[in-house]
């Protein structure tokens, strides 16, 4: 049983990139910039000045921007885009909820 | 902010309004220049020209009109009673006009949900429910905090 099509002509980094993207459905990018989103929001949480809310709105901004970007290049999808700027809006309703500085 | 009790206030509810409907907007700016420049134009059928910016642009062209109204009640001559009247009439429809859009905030914030959610491809009826489940909890809220203050006598 064949699950995807075997690549074909790919001899460079790019055409290989675009081949998985391609092959799993867009889901590449869409981990990765979900994996950026989790990192930043890690690495922010870090830092003890820093709420939750005060990181889960910079995370989610910095990779609202890059989904963007991302389905400018035709790397996602446009429902993956919204999401990110749908959770911009709620962390901005959190952030002011909680009162942050 | 949320005050020293932790009720949420119809003034809250308004701040959020304005935030989040700010936040969509220039997101909708940011992806239709996108989407312009670089001729995208799965964004722009997907995206820019649909819920969202449909919207968000209702509610800024509303606005704009009621601001020109006051503007034009405001420039108009004042000489004799007659004209000094229609332009007072003029001013405080337009600033009723703002006023009743601030009022309705839960409806906009509903509606801004629910066409972001039919944007990103939820069936229309799940988005309907999510849509009035915000609009009924926000005026809920409101209605309930209205009331507390009118029994406490404390700020609406």
């Amino acid at each position: 049983m064949v699950l995807y099509e075997p690549p074909a002509n790919v001899t460079t980094a790019t055409q290989m990139i675009s081949w998985i993207n391609s092959t799993t459905s867009l889901w590449l990018f869409q981990g990765i910039l979900s994996a950026v989103f989790v990192i930043s929001l890690v690495i922010m949480m870090k830092n003890p000045a820093n709420t939750a809310s005060k990181s889960f709105s910079a995370a989610a901004f910095v990779t609202m921007i890059l989904s963007v970007l991302a389905r400018t290049m035709d790397l996602i999808p446009t429902w993956f885009m919204s999401i990110w700027i749908v959770l911009v809006g709620l962390a901005s309703i959190w952030m002011y909820v909680e009162g942050t500085q | 902010m949320m005050n020293k009790k932790g009720s949420l206030v119809l003034r809250d509810v308004i701040f959020m309004m304005m935030i989040v409907s700010g936040i969509f907007v220039f997101a909708g700016l940011f992806i239709s220049e996108m989407a312009l420049n670089y001729e995208n134009t799965n964004m722009t059928g997907e995206w820019a020209l649909t819920g969202t910016n449909t919207l968000a642009n209702s509610t800024f062209y509303d606005t704009g009109s009621d601001v020109e109204e006051v503007g034009d009640g405001l420039s108009s001559e004042t000489s004799g009673i007659r004209k000094l009247i229609d332009s007072v009439v003029n001013s405080l429809k337009g600033i009723g006009g703002a006023l009743f859009m601030v009022l309705t905030a839960p409806n906009t914030i509903g509606a801004l949900v629910g066409g972001t959610l039919e944007d990103a491809g939820v069936i229309t009826s799940v988005a309907s429910i999510i849509k009035y489940l915000i609009v009924t909890i926000l005026w809920g809220v409101i209605i309930f905090t209205v009331v507390t203050a009118f029994l406490r006598g404390s700020k609406v």
